[in-house]
């Protein structure tokens, strides 16, 4: 992880800890502090001694507030989730943002790690609603084209949205080498639909309206559900974003734990 | 399609309970929000229309399984265009079967079912499914309209057994519909148990004309139902036809030779037609008479066979010895019809011919000539009889209670105002069946009054005129001459014809203008002329057709045998026969006349034509003109099936039940294609669903 000050994540630069990582050979315009001279003496050759460096880190949450995010409580798990990560980052002394988006607009606001922060975020979060179009990909490309300072992007939504959009403002993140995690929320109501009767839907993030006959449409509703979730873990596996689906009835601290646990074991590793 | 329970079909609207409770489900929809509308967008164009493809079978098997319980409920039977009527007619409506009991009818099928067997048990079959059970039966021998106490009894009268009568389907239709007419039917089924032998339904008939009006008064509510049999081409009928059975002109007639005679025999002259529906083959011919039988075959040439004047000696036979008990039969070998396949005769030995005597006053130049030229059998004169000859018999006694008799006449002697009326009627029958007739003009003759067209015209006297006839010159010299159609057979010098003859049938008629009842006539006082004219016409009579006691099954042999007899007993015949029919059933009968007089009379079918197989049908054209009601039922009875149903009609219980449970099946199937997706949502929250990390 890239910061600005020390920290407690592991930095993609070689630095000053006292976690030995290598030998390397010097190289005009190394440090002469950092000659090993006992391997000198040893092999009559110059090394560079280096070791792992400690930085903190930027975490940026992305929080879907459009309209479908309001279905069943997919939004409360969406700021919980999302709370939770900020309050676990700041804690340790990293930095921690927001960027929210909903009705078409989003807000940003920067990562800090001053205190209050988690409050202000907590605050920011409390007053949200969900409603209206999804404006995650304008978001994030917004944020992606913004801000140079790499950091971790963690995405929280439910990305019912056009996978072509998502992929572009993904890769966008990723070109910036921003460390890309995606919280993919869900319903089991989504998937697989209990309707047992002819229904009329009304799009949450819009105005239309259709009228579902259950035999009718449960097959090919299905098929696309299928195909809409292979599509997104394709794309999130090949833009290198770490994709976790997660349903609404899963409980968040196992959701945490899992991806936690993943992390610190790419991080020994 | 035909319902026995017509009203149930009220009930038929209920089919559209599965739509109408669709369609309500449908609009009593609840709204909801819903958050992944680009699946819906994209399911509806995937899957919408095989969905809806199976909603629409599902909804359709259900209204199907809907229609075929009310149609089971509605009892529905299986007869094509037998229609509504089916159901109508069990309520309230009139049956009537006509059954055709004729010899086409008797043909049989490989089981050995005839054609009226076959006929009678399907109808017997559909009314008992229809639940009529005492139609009204009309058949060719009885003719008249009988109410059937119920449905077995028609297999149990003799209205289920063969006859040889020809059969007038015209005539029976028009007694049925007589009789509905009476009760006031409206709605009627009329069975007609036939085949389309032209002979049963006598297409020309004026019957049809008049029968149409019938047909037209009952519109709709008249409904026909006609068979059509199926011949088996396997089997080949055969028919056999007597022609001409006469002695040989060659017979010594005298007594003197009797004697003689009874030791060689007398030689009969026998002529047979055998048609048959094979083409080439030779037919082996059984003749029987009285105990002696000859074989003989004949060739089929054409599908037809001959025999002309064949001859055969019939031992012990006397000429004039009044033997007129010995019968006989020509047969063929029993094929699939085997009513056609024997016909049946008499023999009477040959015999002086008999004449009678009608004229105004005694007569004697006739009487004269009669003994010599034969026998008279009876002489009235002026109305009255004069003498009778008891030998002749069989009713020859002139003037009966019927009017003029001429059974076992040859030839008859008028002289006299021409006949009229049933006098003139009873002539042209005994014309018909061979006689001859001499008329000879009255003494004042009436020009109004004609027979077959011909009337005397007044007396022309002059002087003495030659002639001739058959070879024999003579003087006339009173002539009456004649105005009609008739072939001059003698003329005098100026060419006045005063002898004609007319042809009728198998006898003539002959007009001879000369007067027989002035003894000073030369033509009487010579007498060879008047001897050459009566011989002439004696010679012209078929009196040696010894067949004069052979007539054909029917409503003529019926009466004749009915009127004369005291007592009828059968002497050779095919089958048993209820007193009832006598004269509509084909064999020898004996007819018993008083104590002493008794004779034997041979009845044969009732064929009207020279065809004896039944190859001339009507094609459906001529019969739709003969039927030209909208509502005709042809049921087919194919005589080589031998599993064919009997019954025309018969209820769809099987089926309808087979198809509700297929429909049953179906909507469940296709249900359930849809229910278990349902189930495991309920169940399973999905986890293969979750996200892998």
């Amino acid at each position: 992880m890239l910061g600005s000050v020390s920290g407690r994540h592991q930095s993609p630069h070689r630095g000053s800890s006292v976690e030995f990582a290598e030998y390397r050979r010097y190289q005009p315009g190394d440090d002469l502090r950092r000659l090993d001279w006992r391997a000198y003496g040893r092999s009559d050759r110059y090394y560079v001694k280096e070791f792992e460096a400690d930085t903190n880190l930027r975490l940026i949450l992305v929080l879907d507030a459009s309209g479908s995010m309001a279905y069943a409580n997919k939004f409360d798990v969406a700021r919980q989730l999302a709370a939770t990560l900020a309050y676990l980052a700041i804690g340790q002394g990293d930095a921690s943002g927001l960027v929210s988006a909903w009705d078409g607009q989003y807000e940003h606001m920067p990562a800090r790690r001053i205190a209050g922060q988690v409050e202000q975020l907590f605050a920011r979060m409390e007053r949200l609603q969900p409603v209206g179009d999804n404006a995650v990909c304008e978001a994030i490309s917004e944020f992606a084209e913004s801000t140079r300072q790499r950091a971790m992007v963690v995405l929280i939504s439910d990305f019912l949205f056009d996978l072509d959009r998502l992929k572009t403002s993904v890769e966008h993140l990723t070109f910036r080498k921003h460390d890309v995690v995606a919280f993919h929320v869900m319903t089991a109501e989504e998937i697989r639909p209990s309707w047992d009767r002819p229904v009329r839907l009304q799009d949450m993030e819009g105005d239309e309206s259709m009228l579902v006959d259950p035999e009718e449409i449960r097959s090919g509703y299905e098929t696309a559900v299928r195909e809409y979730l292979t599509n997104i873990e394709k794309l999130m596996h090949r833009s290198a974003v770490d994709y976790h689906r997660m349903m609404t009835d899963d409980a968040v601290e196992d959701v945490l734990s899992r991806f936690l646990s993943a992390r610190l074991g790419d991080a020994a590793r | 399609m035909s319902f026995l329970r017509v009203e149930a079909l009220w009930a038929l609207p209920l089919v559209l309970a599965p739509l109408i409770i669709h369609l309500l489900h449908r609009r009593r929809h609840p709204t909801m929000q819903w958050p992944a509308m680009m699946f819906l967008y994209q399911a509806t164009k995937m899957r919408r229309g095989p969905a809806k493809l199976r909603r629409f079978l599902v909804l359709a098997t259900r209204v199907a399984v809907l229609a075929l319980i009310i149609f089971a409920l509605a009892r529905p039977l299986s007869s094509g265009l037998f229609g509504i009527a089916a159901g109508r007619i069990a309520d309230t409506g009139k049956t009537v079967i006509l059954i055709d009991r004729s010899t086409s009818m008797q043909r049989r099928d490989t089981l050995g079912r005839s054609r009226q067997e076959r006929g009678l048990a399907s109808v017997m079959e559909t009314l008992q499914t229809l639940g009529i059970d005492q139609p009204i039966v009309i058949d060719n021998v009885t003719m008249k309209p009988i109410v059937a106490a119920d449905l077995d009894s028609l297999t149990q009268t003799s209205i289920a057994k063969a006859a040889d009568a020809r059969a007038s389907i015209d005539t029976m239709m028009m007694t049925a519909f007589e009789y509905l007419a009476n009760q006031d039917a409206t709605l009627v089924d009329v069975w007609i148990i036939s085949d389309r032998n032209a002979s049963s339904w006598n297409p020309d008939a004026s019957t049809w004309e008049a029968m149409r009006r019938f047909q037209d008064t009952y519109g709709e509510g008249l409904r026909i139902h006609r068979f059509d049999f199926e011949a088996n081409a396997r089997q080949q009928n055969s028919s056999v036809r007597l022609t001409d059975l006469r002695w040989s002109k060659n017979q010594p007639t005298s007594e003197p030779s009797q004697q003689e005679n009874a030791e060689q025999g007398v030689e009969l002259l026998l002529s047979v037609v055998v048609e048959s529906e094979q083409s080439q083959g030779t037919v082996p011919l059984n003749i029987k008479i009285g105990t002696t039988t000859h074989e003989v075959d004949v060739t089929l040439t054409g599908g037809k066979a001959s025999l002309e004047n064949y001859p055969l000696t019939v031992p012990g036979m006397v000429t004039g010895s009044g033997q007129a008990n010995l019968y006989g039969s020509v047969s063929l070998p029993t094929d699939c019809n085997p009513a056609d396949d024997d016909w049946y005769f008499t023999l009477s030995p040959p015999i002086k011919p008999v004449v009678a005597i009608v004229s105004e006053q005694p007569c004697d130049a006739l009487i004269a000539m009669g003994e010599v030229i034969g026998e008279v059998a009876f002489d009235i004169a002026g109305g009255k009889l004069q003498n009778s000859t008891a030998s002749t018999g069989d009713g020859a006694n002139g003037a009966g209670q019927g009017g003029l008799q001429l059974d076992g006449i040859d030839s008859l002697w008028w002289q006299g105002q021409l006949p009229s009326g049933e006098t003139a009627k009873t002539i042209e029958s005994f014309c018909a069946n061979g006689g001859s007739v001499a008329f000879f003009p009255p003494a004042l003759p009436d020009t109004a009054i004609q027979f077959q067209g011909v009337h005397w015209n007044p007396w022309e006297t002059g002087e003495p005129d030659e002639t001739s006839f058959a070879g024999v010159k003579f003087m006339l010299d009173q002539v009456c001459t004649f105005d009609g159609s008739a072939v001059a057979a003698s003329t005098l010098t100026d060419g006045t014809v005063w002898l004609s003859q007319r042809k009728s049938d198998r006898g003539s008629v002959w007009f001879c203008g000369a007067n027989v009842t002035d003894h000073q006539n030369l033509f009487v006082r010579q007498g060879l002329g008047l001897f050459s004219v009566l011989a002439e016409t004696i010679q012209d009579v078929d009196r040696q057709a010894v067949r004069n006691h052979e007539v054909l099954a029917g409503d003529d042999a019926a009466k004749r045998m009915i009127a004369t007899a005291t007592q009828i007993k059968p002497v050779l015949v095919p089958r048993q026969t209820s007193d009832g029919e006598m004269g509509y059933h084909r064999g020898v009968y004996s007819v018993s006349m008083g104590e002493t007089q008794n004779r034997n009379v041979a009845i044969n079918r009732g064929a009207d034509d020279d065809r004896q197989l039944d190859d001339r049908q009507l094609d459906d054209e001529q019969l739709a003109a003969l039927l030209p009601v909208r509502s005709v039922n042809v049921l087919a009875l194919d005589g080589a099936n031998l599993t064919e149903p009997q019954g025309a009609t018969r209820e769809l219980w099987g089926g309808l039940w087979l198809a509700m449970i297929a429909g049953l099946l179906i909507e469940g199937w296709l249900s359930l294609a849809s229910r278990p997706a349902t189930s495991s949502t309920n169940s399973t929250p999905n986890s293969s669903m979750r996200g892998q990390s």
